[in-house]
Order: C-alpha cells, then structure tokens, then sequence
C-alpha cells in the first residue's frame, strides 16, 4: 500500500494519495480498535509477527528473491547459506546503492504527468508495475506468487508493443515474460523448494537472486523505454488515438 | 478494436482465434481440475497450507484473542487482523472446509478476471482467444496452483489492483482511490 501512495504522490495526485492513505488507515486502525480488548497489545504483537518475516533468520530463506535476502545469504550466517564472509551490517550497507538506484529508475521512468490518453491503461500499467517489482526486487521480502501482483508490466509491454510496433517493448516484453516464465510452467523447476531447501554455497547463492534481479532489469529497461518516449514526444501512441475517439463517440452518442 | 495489422499478422483467422479460445478454456479448465485435485489429495486440508495460519488467526480473533498467538508448526499470521476477521465472516457463512474451498478457488477467479481486464478492457484489445489462453496458462502454472493450495492473497491484491485500473479508466478517481485501498 505504501508503495502505491509513492506512486500516487509521484503522479502529483494528492488527493488520491490522501484518500488511499486515511481509507487504509481507517481500516487498518479500525480493525485493531473495534475487534479487541486491548488493542495496543494486540498491535505490539503485529509488529513482533512483521519482524519475524521480515527479519533474520526468515529473510535468508532461499525463495526470498529479493536482494536485501541475497545479502543476507551472502554475508550472515543464517542456517540457510554459508556466507563468503560474516558480516552481518554488510546486507543494510549494501542496500543502500540498491535502494537509491531504485528510488533513480522510479523517479527517471515514472512521469509527473498524466499519460494522456491512457486513463488507466497500458502505461499507467507499466508505472505501477514498474514501482512495484523496483521496491519489491530491493526487499525485504518477496517469494514466487508475490510476483503475480507484477503481471501488469507485462501486460503493458505487450499492448505498448501492439499499440505502436516499437522494436523496444518488444524487447521490454521480453524481459517481462523471461521474469514470468518459471511461473508460466505447469510444474515447478524451482532450485529451491522448500522442504527440502539445500543449505547455499559458493556460486548457488549467487544463483538465489535471479528472480528478483531479472524483475529489477525488466522494469528499469521498461522504465528507460517510457522516458524515452516522453522526451520524444510520443504520448499519442496508436492506443491514445483509439482511446480518444472512443471518448469523442461516448460524447457524441450522449 | 484491435489494429488491423495486429489482426492480420498475429490473429489472421477466426479459426486461429477459436483453437485459442478451446485450448484456452481446456487449460483453465485443466487448471482448476489440477488445484482441486491437490486440494482433496492433501489429507486434513487447510492443514499444512498457509490457510491454516489464517484460520488459527481468525479463531482468536473471534475469541477476542492475539490473532498473533502463534500454533505449534505454523508461521505467524503475518496481516493486520482485518484479514483475519474477514476470514473469520466467511467461516461463520459458510463453514470451514466449504468456506475456505470457495476462498481459494475464488482466488482463480480473480486470476482469469484481471488477465480479462488487462487483455480486454483498454485499447489495443487482445482476442478472446489470446484472452483465454492466457488465463490457461497462467491457471494451469504451478505457482498459480501453489498460491490457491495455500489460499494468500495476492490474486485478491492483483484483481483489486485491475478493478483500480478500470475506475480509473473511467476517471472516477474517488472509487479508484477506494478500491486500491480495500485491496492493499
């Protein structure tokens, strides 16, 4: 949720960001307040609950692809790898060029201005999916079917690459499917399934990141595509043209 | 309407869209078939799935207890209680096996439904049959298999996340805001 306000705050759109942020909240305050008798104790135990799967040693599990969980894997000893070396303030120090490169490609690829002509389409898709694989690659915690909430980037790239036939969402396409495709097959060929988790060494932790890695790449190289297009000039794409003269026959059929 | 060289290069013949729309609807099929089968396979099912932990967590909600209390074998309820109190209205509705079958096939549901969405509801429109056989594909993947066996959330996060497009593409902002926030 956090996220989507960033968007929203991004996209200059206070009053949504505002409505998203106190309706939650409501909801999120009202269900602690209105169901128990003692409320503050029960939010104390949320917070113990949201460390413990977000802190050591569950963010080390080899299904956290996320790169906060790859640092951990490589510099903490935390029953699920042995690290190269251990230094358990290196995964926060490392997060730090992560976390600001991401917070880079969002602010490069997610425009301040409306894309005009989308109203909530293909573009719109990719900002959000975009913000989302950007902050969920970094972490801390992303395992396999969290990914799905990402399927909007590809469905983005897709109809981007339909609505225009630019060769670069072909490729941004690409890399979207090539993120999804452990998911597109009908069994699982994931390394690393639990129970039966191997404890990572060497090189096989290197190879615990590549989900993550591959959504990051995605979604910067679709986050360069977007900003090129906008220094181009190109907001009225194929898709904008059918959206606006679906809006003038709305308007004149009204 | 899809653009005409799209038509023509990729969906040429209705014959083409047709084999889609049945090998599509076969996978779905398939898909649900394949969840159901592991679900009735799995002896004490939700036992041993992430439900079980939701539905730990909604018993003490209902007994004015720590949603938090954590069970002998299971991880921690990791939502706020709301969820759990949702969990809690639909066994009280509909029973526990029953109740928590419906919540994770309905998971499927909302897969095929944002899939519709994202394919059809905004311009270039995707064929019916690519429309189909992506939700074939994405019902019958393991993963898709492995989040209804453990009933999470994130189909629910995905289709509210699509139904937020929608609004918004009928710029009706104050229900896209109202929408994203029901589902994060």
């Amino acid at each position: 949720m956090g996220l989507l306000v960033l968007f929203l705050l991004r996209k200059k759109d206070f009053k949504g960001a505002f409505a998203t942020l106190a309706f939650s909240g409501s909801l999120f305050v009202g269900s602690f307040i209105f169901a128990f008798s003692d409320p503050l104790q029960i939010f104390q135990d949320w917070r113990t609950s949201t460390h413990w799967h977000t802190g050591l040693p569950n963010v080390a599990k080899p299904d956290n692809q996320t790169f906060y969980g790859f640092f951990n894997r490589l510099f903490v000893d935390a029953k699920y790898s042995t690290p190269i070396f251990d230094y358990p303030t290196a995964p926060l120090l490392l997060m730090i060029p992560v976390v600001a490169l991401a917070i880079y490609i969002f602010v490069y690829a997610v425009s301040e201005q409306k894309n005009v002509g989308d109203r909530g389409g293909p573009k719109t898709f990719l900002e959000i999916a975009i913000t989302l694989a950007l902050f969920m690659a970094c972490g801390p915690f992303m395992e396999g079917d969290h990914v799905f909430v990402l399927l909007p980037g590809l469905f983005g790239a897709l109809l981007l690459y339909f609505g225009s036939y630019d060769r670069r969402w072909l490729v941004a396409s690409v890399l979207w499917l090539l993120a999804f495709a452990n998911l597109f097959l009908p069994i699982g060929v994931n390394q690393f399934r639990p129970p039966y988790w191997p404890k990572l060494e060497g090189l096989m932790i290197l190879r615990s990141l590549h989900y993550g890695l591959i959504f990051f790449v995605a979604a910067a190289y679709s986050g360069f595509v977007l900003h090129s297009d906008r220094m181009k000039g190109i907001h009225s794409t194929r898709v904008d043209g059918d959206d606006a003269r679906a809006d003038l026959e709305a308007e004149v059929s009204a | 309407m899809l653009p005409n060289r799209l038509m023509s290069e990729y969906f040429s013949t209705w014959r083409l869209n047709a084999f889609a729309c049945v090998l599509g609807g076969v996978l779905i099929l398939a898909g649900i078939g394949f969840c159901v089968r592991q679900i009735l396979n799995t002896d004490g099912w939700p036992l041993g799935s992430d439900i079980a932990v939701y539905l730990h967590a909604a018993s003490a909600v209902g007994n004015d207890q720590s949603p938090y209390s954590q069970a002998p074998g299971l991880d921690p309820y990791p939502y706020p209680p709301l969820f759990a109190e949702f969990i809690n209205l639909i066994t009280k509705v509909l029973g526990t096996g029953k109740g928590m079958l419906v919540w994770a096939l309905s998971g499927l549901a909302l897969l095929v439904a944002s899939v519709a969405i994202m394919a059809r509801a905004f311009s270039p429109k995707l064929p019916i049959g690519v429309v189909l056989l992506l939700g074939g594909i994405f019902t019958i993947s393991h993963i898709a298999r492995n989040e209804t066996f453990h009933g999470q959330v994130k189909f629910g996060f995905l289709g509210g996340s699509r139904r937020g497009s929608l609004a918004a593409r009928s710029q009706h902002r104050r229900r896209v805001s109202l929408v994203f926030c029901y589902r994060y």
